[in-house]
């Protein structure tokens, strides 16, 4: 197991980072705080080196994403699906965005816009995380900013 | 809309408490692993030795179940051998010949107690015809102690009078101790001790003997041949000239049954 110190480097520099996964996908806290304390133990028992900040960040984002995922997996819980369904409190300038980054159908597609946006990975990179092609990514990309157009009523700007 | 969007999640994090929750969590999931990892420290390495005793007694108790300890070597004609290991169990089984080949396929004596064993071969061999009125039942016992060789030689006597004598009142019954060397010779002529001792005295009183001409010949008739030889006969060896055995059971401890010894011990 990883000794304190490193896990607090860790929890400093992606905690945010994990939050804003679970954010996209869980709707309760006891949830996110189960995924949250998840993905750190796992990091806290993965004693391999990582190759770089770059490559430990892209680590934790996939190992976040699969653990909603799993939490997902069971049929009584709820996705979240608008902003309302969450614990947080943001100012009302970014409300309208961040809810329609939630009412993205499938949830797939707010990974992307999150990746690729907010990280800002390219759709290869972001095609090594999720284990797709990256075609495939580029599809999902595609289709997202579309939805968020017609959910804004704007046009999103591409990369 | 980019910006807005990346503004957006940048107003978004891990509050205090999700961050100290967390830690709590790690550092008790830590001393978790600490603890389980002590409880089985000891439990792991005395499960380790006594692993590696059981092995040890293991491996030790099987080359002592199959280190061969003792040979009894059945010859009446189907001629075959038990080996016994140091618990008196048949651990091996051997046949000089055809007949003892085919004696063997019929019993299954891995296993058995020596007398069990012997007695299922004796009731084999004289299922199938082998022990008729005069027949010669020679028994020979290889162990490593002469004090083992005794006891061996004496239990057979008597159990194999027992069994066979109410069959067959005049046939004539020998067990006797030989040496190992005797043992490991008549082996490498592929003949039982017993036969390969006979053969020996035919050859000390005939010149021409040899003993791939006798392998396949009966104890006694090689004996009779034998005598024929010391009487100054030189007569072939065919078994037509057989005279009656029971004229040359004096030689035997006769009547019957007896308990000889020749060359051996």
């Amino acid at each position: 197991m990883r000794n304190e110190a490193d896990i607090n480097r860790a929890l400093q520099m992606y905690a945010d980072t994990v939050r804003r996964i679970c954010f996209m996908h869980l709707k309760n806290r006891s949830d996110v705080e189960d995924v949250f304390q998840e993905v750190f133990l796992k990091y806290a028992l993965h004693e391999a080196a990582f190759e770089s900040d770059v490559h430990e960040r892209a680590w934790l984002v996939r190992v976040a994403i699969n653990a909603c995922k799993d939490v997902l997996k069971s049929f009584w819980r709820r996705r979240v699906s608008s902003l309302e369904d969450t614990d947080i409190t943001v100012s009302d300038e970014y409300k309208e965005v961040l809810d329609a980054v939630l009412r993205l159908k499938p949830p797939k597609y707010r990974n992307v816009i999150y990746l690729h946006y907010y990280e800002g990975y390219k759709a290869a990179e972001i095609a090594v995380i999720l284990g797709q092609k990256e075609n495939t990514i580029y599809t999902w990309l595609d289709r997202a900013r579309k939805q968020l157009k017609t959910l804004l009523g704007g046009e999103p700007d591409g990369r | 809309m980019e910006d807005k969007i990346r503004a957006a999640f940048a107003e978004l994090h891990a509050d205090e408490a999700l961050i100290d929750d967390t830690l709590a969590y790690l550092r008790k999931e830590a001393k978790k692993r600490q603890k389980g990892r002590k409880k089985f420290a000891i439990p792991m390495r005395l499960g380790a030795v006594a692993a590696m005793v059981l092995l040890a007694v293991g491996v030790f108790s099987y080359n002592l179940y199959f280190t061969a300890a003792a040979h009894i070597s059945i010859d009446v004609n189907p001629s075959v051998e038990l080996t016994l290991n140091r618990f008196d169990r048949v651990i091996g089984t051997y046949a000089f010949n055809e007949d003892g080949a085919s004696i063997l396929n019929e019993a299954s004596l891995r296993g058995k107690a020596y007398d069990e064993a012997a007695e299922l071969l004796l009731s084999t061999i004289e299922a199938n015809g082998y022990i008729v009125e005069d027949s010669l039942i020679s028994v020979t016992v290889q162990a490593a102690s002469i004090e083992k060789e005794q006891t061996l030689c004496e239990s057979l006597l008597q159990f194999i009078s027992e069994k066979i004598l109410p069959v067959q009142a005049s046939a004539e019954i020998e067990v006797f101790p030989v040496t190992a060397d005797v043992w490991s010779n008549a082996h490498g002529c592929h003949v039982s001790p017993a036969r390969f001792l006979a053969i020996q005295e035919l050859m000390e009183a005939d010149d021409t003997a040899a003993l791939e001409d006798y392998a396949d010949t009966s104890i006694r008739q090689i004996r009779r041949r034998t005598q024929e030889c010391r009487d100054g006969h030189t007569e072939s060896n065919d078994s037509n000239s057989e005279s009656d055995p029971q004229n040359e059971q004096g030689h035997w401890q006769g009547n019957g049954h007896g308990h000889g010894y020749r060359g051996g011990r």
